[in-house]
């Protein structure tokens, strides 16, 4: 089941008055339960694609479709509630709440549901569990290690079970033997719950997980092969 | 886990510049509770001294002309049967005293000089209970024997130069139209507090003033209440229960339609206020507006992964505003407990504080601090208002950040 397709996308940035193109043409698609990698130097259009499939960015021209939906159609309130329950996200700076906890980092996408706080604990406690993170669960992220926000983060994005899970450079802050382990730790989420990952790395340690490397090259991509 | 709970979590995130913004609407709090206090203060002093300066609280006519043109020809407005009044006005519980009074215009001459006063006549026995505020500063008050005698204003004894004991000599025009005089011995000079009446109020017992204008009534009643705060009350009883029972005409106006000063004052400082306010606020707008658009400069990233986890637009501002609410509840808390206690320090440490004579008033006063209920918690309300207001416009800053441009926001 083909889960994103990008269809000859296209996306321009204006920097300094100028545009400047950054995706020419790009084509793309993922199957449930697949990981897949994009791989390329700095500004050849990682995270621009990434960004469209979140729907946090959108293309100039071409056909964007995630799970069924044309994202850019939605309203405001129902692309968020798309995001909330059907995407997942994991940033090289972790992006965890601050004021919050480790526990009430990874609640927060369910308490954006409304999901009940009995339920909501249950699955927390689970994925805390699942991250291997229950000992620091009421630490707040400034008193946890990279490798453990990296947890937390991965805990906040797979909480609400979703459908893909995107991450742009999910290593890229970690020590190599941490990296390893968060990569690890992915990879036996997406064999148990069958969740799609796609990342953005320029880390060959992270495409070795996966069974599908784009490469990208200046907006487009250049080659694709299985590792 | 609630947006009032993150936002709360919020603000003790960077708790220096919190305090900062805390600081100043606590200040600016503070400030309006102790100005509203002393303003307060001030005008129940001035409404006191001019209802107990002669005003009384409710005064009695037969006509309405009798309040513009009536001191100057008070024959036309005679009571028929003034006595039966003041019984029934007495039968009221609210009701303290009634004192049957003439005002009437004349000319007072002493050895060299004369002068033009307004002269106030009411039974010596009760001028205590009308005229309590005025402070005899030489000689003495009237006695119920006192015939002929007059207590001068401070202002209108250094005018016509007289001093205690002097003869001086009245003139007035009497009821059938002819000029009177009298000679008339200074018992008392008194300070009234007010310069307008200071510089031409006279003071004689009533006997005395009816003898000298040759009438047997009194144009005027005035009734003293209890409490200020009956006015409205025992002038509704009086114009509805007691005016179509009785066989004479009635009319009765309070003193705050008649305290023309007063009512200056009260507008002069209500305008005070609000400028005062004003400025306040404005400082206090301008602050929060500063401290929330650094916040939002400072999570944009924040703001960008929370719209990425699926935070809608209207999540992002209620945020915002819930943060300027709690800002807006602490500072407004401790600026009206601030307040207070200054209050209470300044009221019982330092005893008040001494205001030299404001405009129009004979003396200066020590002013007390008296918040009133009511406004410490409009001035809490107005602080919570304020700053949810002022948030809105970098909430809305927050709102219009795009997504995957904050996230790329180092």
């Amino acid at each position: 089941m083909v889960l994103v397709a990008l269809q000859d996308v296209y996306k321009d940035y204006i920097m300094a008055k100028t545009r400047v193109p950054v995706l020419k043409g790009i084509g793309l698609q993922l199957a449930a339960g697949e990981m897949v990698c994009l791989m390329g130097p700095s500004g050849s259009g990682k995270t621009t694609i990434l960004n469209i499939i979140g729907g946090i960015d959108f293309a100039d021209k071409g056909r964007v479709s995630v799970y069924n939906q044309d994202l850019e159609v939605m309203s405001d309130k129902r692309l968020s509630g798309f995001r909330n329950k059907t995407l997942g996200f994991i940033f090289q700076y972790f992006n965890l709440i601050p004021v919050l906890t480790a526990f009430e980092n990874i609640e927060y996408p369910l308490v954006l549901q409304g999901i009940e706080k009995k339920e909501r604990r249950r699955r927390v406690e689970a994925m805390l569990e699942a991250v291997g993170l229950p000992a620091v669960k009421n630490h707040r992220p400034d008193e946890l290690s990279g490798g453990q926000r990296q947890r937390v983060a991965i805990g906040r994005a797979l909480v609400t079970r979703p459908k893909l899970v995107i991450a742009d450079e999910p290593t890229g802050n970690l020590d190599h033997k941490t990296g390893r382990a968060i990569m690890e730790l992915m990879k036996e989420m997406n064999e148990k719950n069958r969740t799609t990952f796609i990342f953005a790395t320029h880390d060959p340690m992270v495409s070795a997980y996966t069974s599908r490397i784009l490469h990208l090259l200046d907006g487009a991509i250049v080659k694709e092969e299985k590792p | 886990m609630s947006t009032l709970f993150l936002a709360l979590r919020n603000l003790f995130r960077n708790k220096r510049r919190t305090m900062l913004t805390l600081t100043a609407i606590t200040t600016g709090i503070m400030a309006l509770v102790l100005f509203d206090g002393f303003v307060r203060y001030t005008l129940w002093g001035l409404q006191e001294s001019t209802i107990r300066n002669g005003l009384g609280h409710l005064q009695l006519s037969t006509a309405e002309e009798y309040f513009t043109t009536g001191n100057f020809d008070p024959f036309s407005y005679l009571f028929t049967d003034p006595d039966e009044i003041t019984k029934k006005l007495k039968v009221l519980p609210e009701v303290k005293e009634v004192v049957p009074q003439v005002t009437f215009s004349a000319t007072l001459a002493g050895a060299d000089k004369s002068g033009i006063v307004m002269v106030q006549a009411v039974p010596a026995e009760l001028s205590r209970s009308l005229l309590s505020f005025r402070n005899i500063i030489d000689g003495r008050d009237f006695t119920a024997a006192d015939r002929y005698r007059v207590i001068l204003a401070k202002g209108v004894a250094e005018k016509i130069g007289a001093r205690v004991g002097d003869t001086l000599t009245m003139m007035a025009v009497t009821r059938n139209g002819g000029l009177n005089a009298a000679d008339m011995e200074v018992a008392g000079i008194a300070s009234l507090g007010l310069r307008e009446l200071d510089n031409i109020q006279v003071y004689l017992d009533l006997p005395t003033a009816m003898d000298f204008l040759d009438i047997t009534s009194v144009p005027l009643l005035i009734t003293v209440l209890e409490k200020t705060e009956y006015t409205g009350e025992v002038q509704k009883t009086i114009t509805q229960r007691l005016k179509p029972k009785l066989g004479q005409p009635l009319v009765v106006k309070t003193w705050e339609e008649l305290a023309d000063y007063y009512r200056q004052v009260q507008e002069f400082y209500r305008s005070l206020l609000q400028i005062v306010r004003l400025i306040i606020m404005l400082v206090v707008i301008f602050t929060i507006v500063n401290t929330m658009t650094m916040a939002v400069l400072e999570r944009t990233r924040e703001i960008g992964t929370l719209r990425a986890i699926g935070t809608q637009k209207t999540g992002i501002m209620e945020l915002f505003l819930a943060e300027g609410l709690w800002i807006g509840f602490f500072g407004g808390i401790f600026g009206v407990l601030m307040g207070l206690a200054g209050s209470s320090f300044i009221n019982t440490a330092l005893g008040g504080i001494y205001i030299p004579p404001p405009p129009g008033m004979a003396e200066g006063y020590q002013a007390f601090f008296v918040p009133a209920f009511a406004t410490v918690w409009q001035n809490l309300l107005l602080a919570v208002t304020i700053s949810v207001l002022a948030s809105i416009y970098p909430a809305l800053k927050g709102v219009k950040l795009k997504i995957a441009e904050a996230l790329r926001y180092i």
